[in-house]
């Protein structure tokens, strides 16, 4: 009894791993385009229209799937506040990880004063060949054992080459340690958005979602 | 030294000479931050007989070791400055929310001071520790959403602005400042601004604020979001039944107004669903505040795009909408705001309006007119008085009698009288332009009323709502909470702008639990039962008091009033009580000193003298008064004739009664230790809160009570 | 030096063309070109099918250390998480819904009353059906006005809460109240219902008030009188600023 639950178990992980494994061919991509099931929409907290019109987002993350609603994000840069408070021990925005403050104003032609609301919080995509990774002189850019980029405090000289590199200019140099830190996916942001902007749907609701759809 | 909270800088900033220099904020730490900061740097540095747009008069900006630190709805900012407008011209405070206070704050700033005036139009630009004075010409004479957005564009990305619309640059004293979508601080600062050439000011900071205990401030602000904070204005039942939820406010005086079925149809990819917002789910406490709904009920929806707010606040109380029906007239269909323009633009058309498209929408139409005219222009309505003044003057037939002939005629009254809302435009556009005798109602109801000759009689009148013979209206005073509302109503100098009982009286809470939390901690028969008071006592006075010192402690801090105090929960484990010991814990989690309530209250104290004793002078010099109960204190005459089928004191009325009033002022000067015959602070008082250089003023003056 | 030179933000892709390896770029770029072309989207699932795996040296599954045992669960607990998930979404389970499932119902619901992990849930009568709730996720005062909608007399569901409303607060409730949440009555129905509780003896303390906005209230005079009902109404609708 007790080992076939462990096998059970088992099989659960191995298949959430496979799901995993597959939305990582498109963490940090729009979903526009493509159709989404009923219930992973519920999950996701979105409508189709929203999928649609390019509003959602999915990150792949070690426990679940990340999904950015830019529809719901109000800019009340939360995120960053708790992602400062845990990761850096003050509150502040440019050091942020996830980042918000710089689509706020104006980005890109939108923005609060650009007359639109469009905004929406930006992170690390934790690519599979890191832009950042490959760019550092010193290899202070590592990978943990779930794929999560990391810079060595004590390796890194602050010489902003990771920043440059990263297409999306996420890692960030602290103007005051003089040390560049990114994200490391410790989900205080998710736990800060007040409207389910940010929101994590763990793993193995996905794969029951896939299940699902499958069977329909 | 490393500040926790306080950046520890303060920027000052000379416009005449260009001088750039910064001074150590911790010499003013008695005062905390904001309005603290704000009233000790005018009092030493502007002689209170000087004109509000003298080259002498200085804005002090200032923000407070709580701001940007993190701790929930910490976005404001406080500008202080002597008033352009008001009976005694004295000490007033303009507060402004959005996103810049942080960017100040992690540029590395508690306060900037603006002072001299600049020869050509400037603005100040803010990049961390480069600070510049910059060229203003290519935006002044543009209104403030333009302004902004050339100053954002023009500085880089991360940059944040405020600015002053044509209003302050035309010295008219209804003026404001505006920063990102219609956040405004008012009180005439805009035409400070305007007098010194200061078209506004640009930030950027890539700092921080300086914690001393993360952990602990994080578990705060997790306990207040889990289980003290409500919907707008920390409202704490939702305002349509939820499962979750014992209570609801059946009727609309209640400002959670998400719930299911409403929510936001221009949202990118369609409908939003505000749902169902329990206690303690975090990721839903931005649905809480539907401020569309509440003030315009279900047509809102319609227009709805998003919500928004201040930087750090999970109560997202600015609707944004994109009114489309105004593209048809021309006007730009993107507004957002949260308070008056959004509110009570109806009030410019004497002979009402009409729908537009839809059955109801005629308010929310004019309004979204309205609402961008006044912030694009920088114009202030001082609470509604400027809209009341207009809409008064025209049916009473004194604006024809005001006005040439001439003038009167070149005013396009068919606009008004169809209810186009190209209506609400122009005559914001006059004022705020200063054109023509018809912009004498920029000056504000007291210069108004001296300039046209209106006499006192004009300010007894019930609709125009002032609540002194000063000039500005009631904020949330007696119809809220009768003696209690009018004693804090009459302090300032300005709308009073306390909102701690209008959150609990219109919280849609049972009373008997209210009226318990509020008897526990100021005594019984501190809190009447809706629309039925009673003659004053003692708990009244206290919780007067508390109110009044508690919203400089927010001024000062710097914490939002229309969220705090927590007073109450929305949790039933609670017994739907909040935790008045919050501000203090955040003061120790972020300065890692140790603050306990009576901390707080002691500084909010020294602060509130500060206001009574720059009053009191202020009256001496520009009035010649040495008694500020009879003087500045004086309440109208329609406060106590109002409701003529009611007495006072009969169960369904706000009218009230003369000598209750009087007895009320003696016991909320006792309370405040202020002697009761001039309500002027005694020596003993400023001598306990440290204030006894102000003691020795008055003496001078020969206003110390003996 | 850092700021200004972002570049777009996840929603919108570079190009990329240094990085051989990255290949999910271009695949995804073909496979909207291909969808353009086609003019129909593909299920989310579908479409991760059709792409590449990619390498993902991370997570050497066979060394995660798998948790043991979940508890068993008894019947009576299964059935109170099925309520349990019922009344968070704000719904009430039927006793009829229940039976529907053929079990031994009764044995079933005493079990659950024996189950100190089970508490949570109570039972509530309604004119012809009984119902079940968590007392956790849902509120007994809600759960009140649940089964009021349920019994669909919408006659006494109005009286009922006019007069629980001037007891409990107290307030005069506005006719539009009940087209809120939960109720969504249409005014058709309201006014039916109306019609109804006057010609009713046992509603005959329900009064109507119009306020000067042309706002109808209800009030029990019970708990108050028309007056002080017309003061509270007055104070809602007249509100700070006049009426809204």
């Amino acid at each position: 009894m007790c080992e076939n639950k462990s096998q059970n178990k088992l099989d659960q992980m191995l298949s959430q791993e496979m799901t995993r494994r597959k939305f990582m061919k498109i963490s940090g991509k729009s979903l526009a385009g493509l159709t989404v099931s009923a219930s992973l929409l519920s999950l996701m907290g979105c409508t189709q229209e929203q999928v649609d019109s390019d509003a959602i987002t999915v990150w792949t993350m070690p426990t679940g799937l990340l999904v950015v609603n830019q529809a719901k994000c109000t800019g009340c840069q939360r995120c960053e506040i708790n992602c400062t408070l845990v990761n850096d021990g003050e509150a502040s925005s440019h050091i942020s990880r996830v980042k918000v403050t710089r689509n706020l104003m104006d980005n890109d032609g939108h923005g609060t004063y650009q007359d639109d609301w469009v905004y929406f919080p930006d992170t690390c995509r934790q690519c599979d060949q890191p832009w950042c990774g490959e760019a550092c002189p010193v290899e202070a850019i590592y990978a943990d054992e779930n794929g999560v980029k990391h810079i060595d405090q004590e390796k890194c000289v602050g010489c902003g080459a990771c920043v440059g590199a990263c297409p999306w200019h996420m890692p960030t140099l602290n103007p005051e340690t003089k040390k560049s830190s990114k994200c490391i996916l410790c989900g205080s942001c998710i736990e800060g958005c007040v409207t389910g902007a940010l929101a994590m749907v763990p793993w193995d609701a996905v794969t029951a979602a896939e299940q699902k759809t499958r069977k329909q | 030294m490393t500040t926790y909270g306080w950046s520890g800088k303060i920027l000052r900033v000379n416009f005449a000479n260009n001088a750039i220099t910064t001074e150590d904020t911790m010499k003013y730490k008695d005062y905390i931050g904001g309005m603290g900061i704000g009233y000790k740097i005018i009092y030493d540095e502007v002689p209170l007989d000087t004109h509000a747009y003298d080259e002498a008069s200085k804005v002090v900006l200032a923000m407070g070791p709580l701001t940007g630190s993190g701790v929930p709805c910490s976005g404001r900012i406080n500008m202080s400055f002597l008033s352009s407008w008001t009976k005694g011209y004295s000490i007033v405070d303009a507060h402004m929310g959005g996103h810049i206070a942080h960017a100040i704050k992690y540029a590395g700033y508690d306060a900037i001071i603006f002072e001299g005036k600049s020869s050509k139009p400037v603005y100040l630009k803010i990049d961390d520790d480069k600070v510049s004075i910059e060229d203003a010409s290519h935006i002044w004479g543009k209104g403030t959403f333009e302004a902004n957005r050339i100053l954002v564009e023009e500085n880089g990305e991360s940059f944040d602005a405020a600015t002053i619309g044509q209003a302050g640059e035309n010295l008219v004293n209804m003026s404001c400042m505006i920063t990102s979508v219609g956040n405004s601080g008012g009180a005439g600062v805009g035409a400070i601004f305007g007098s010194k050439n200061v078209k506004g000011f640009v930030a950027r900071g890539t700092g921080s604020v300086k914690i001393a205990d993360p952990k602990a401030l994080k578990e705060a602000s997790d306990y207040m979001l889990r289980e003290l904070v409500g919907g707008n204005n920390n409202h704490n039942v939702p305002a349509v039944p939820q499962s979750w939820a014992e209570y609801s406010a059946p009727s609309g005086s209640n400002r959670w107004s998400g719930a299911p079925g409403r929510g936001w149809q221009k949202a990118e990819g369609g409908f939003v669903d505000m749902g169902e917002q329990p206690v303690g789910d975090i990721d839903k406490i931005g649905y809480r505040a539907h401020k569309g709904y509440f003030d315009h009920g279900e047509i809102a929806d319609k227009y709805m795009v998003k919500v928004g707010g201040c930087s750090s606040c999970p109560i997202r109380c600015y609707a944004q909408y994109d009114i489309d029906p105004l593209a048809d007239y021309d006007l730009p269909t993107k507004v957002s705001n949260t308070c008056m323009p959004i509110i009570y633009q109806a009030a410019w058309y004497p002979e009402g309006i009409k729908d537009f498209v839809d059955e109801g929408d005629a308010n929310i139409v004019i309004c979204g007119a309205g609402a961008r005219a006044v912030d694009d222009y920088g114009l202030w309505d001082n609470y509604g008085n400027i809209q009341r003044d207009f809409n008064y003057c025209y049916k009473s037939g004194i604006l024809k009698e005001k006005l040439s002939t001439e003038e009167y005629n070149s005013i396009p009254w068919d606009l008004m009288i169809e209810g186009d809302p190209r209506w609400v435009v122009e005559i914001v556009r006059r004022i705020s332009m200063n054109e023509g005798e018809i912009a004498k109602i920029g000056l504000g109801t007291y210069l108004l009323v001296k300039e046209w000759d209106l006499g006192q009689e004009y300010l007894d009148v019930e609709y125009l709502q002032n609540v002194t013979y000063n000039g500005y209206p009631k904020h949330h005073s007696a119809e809220d909470v009768w003696q209690t509302g009018l004693l804090y109503n009459i302090m300032y100098n300005r709308d009073c702008m306390i909102h701690h009982m209008t959150n609990v009286i219109q919280s849609g809470s049972p009373y008997e639990i209210y009226r318990k939390i509020l008897e526990d901690e100021f005594g019984e028969g501190a809190v009447d039962k809706p629309k039925h008071y009673t003659p004053m006592n003692r708990s009244k006075a206290k919780l007067a008091k508390w109110a009044f010192l508690g919203k400089q402690w927010h001024d000062m801090a710097t914490l939002c009033n229309w969220m705090y105090p927590m007073t109450l929960s929305p949790s039933k484990e609670r017994g739907y009580k909040g935790d008045h010991n919050l501000d203090a814990m955040y003061m120790a989690a972020v300065t890692g000193e140790n603050w306990s309530r009576e901390d707080v209250d002691l500084a909010s104290e020294r602060v509130s003298n500060m206001l009574r004793v720059m009053t009191a002078i202020s009256f001496d010099i520009h009035e010649g008064s040495k008694n500020l109960r009879k003087d500045h204190d004086a309440i109208p005459a329609w406060v106590f004739d109002k409701e003529p089928d009611f007495k006072a004191f009969e169960a369904g009325t706000v009218k009230m009664d003369r000598d209750d009033m009087e007895i009320a002022k003696t016991m909320f000067y006792e309370e405040m230790g202020w002697d009761t015959e001039t309500g002027i602070p005694t020596r003993e008082t400023l001598e306990r809160l440290g204030l006894g250089y102000m003691a020795d003023d008055l003496e001078k003056r020969g206003l110390l009570p003996a | 030096m850092l700021f200004g030179r972002r570049k777009k933000g996840f929603t919108k892709i570079e190009e990329v063309t240094e990085f051989s390896q990255e290949v999910n770029e271009d695949q995804l770029r073909a496979a909207e070109e291909d969808l353009k072309e086609r003019k129909e989207k593909p299920d989310l699932f579908d479409y991760l099918d059709t792409l590449d795996d990619i390498e993902d040296q991370y997570i050497p599954l066979e060394e995660a250390e798998v948790e043991e045992i979940e508890v068993e669960m008894t019947e009576a607990q299964l059935l109170a998480n099925f309520i349990r998930v019922r009344s968070q979404g704000a719904t009430l389970t039927s006793q009829s819904l229940l039976e529907k499932d053929g079990q031994d119902l009764k044995e079933l619901l005493n079990s659950l009353k024996d189950d100190k992990s089970c508490q949570d849930i109570v039972l509530i009568k309604g004119a012809k059906e009984v119902y079940y709730y968590s007392n956790e996720f849902m509120s007994d005062n809600y759960a009140k006005i649940a089964v009021l909608v349920e019994d669909k007399d919408i006659p006494k569901t109005i009286v009922e809460m006019v007069r629980w409303n001037g007891k409990t607060y107290p307030c005069a409730t506005p006719l539009y109240y009940f087209s809120n949440s939960p109720y969504f009555y249409t005014k058709a129905q309201i006014q039916r219902a109306l019609e109804r509780i006057r010609q009713n003896e046992e509603y005959s303390d329900i009064g109507e008030l119009t306020t000067g906005n042309d706002v109808r209230y209800l009030y029990s005079t019970i708990h108050m009188s028309e007056k002080y009902a017309r003061a509270l109404a007055e104070g809602v609708e007249y509100g700070e600023y006049g009426y809204r």
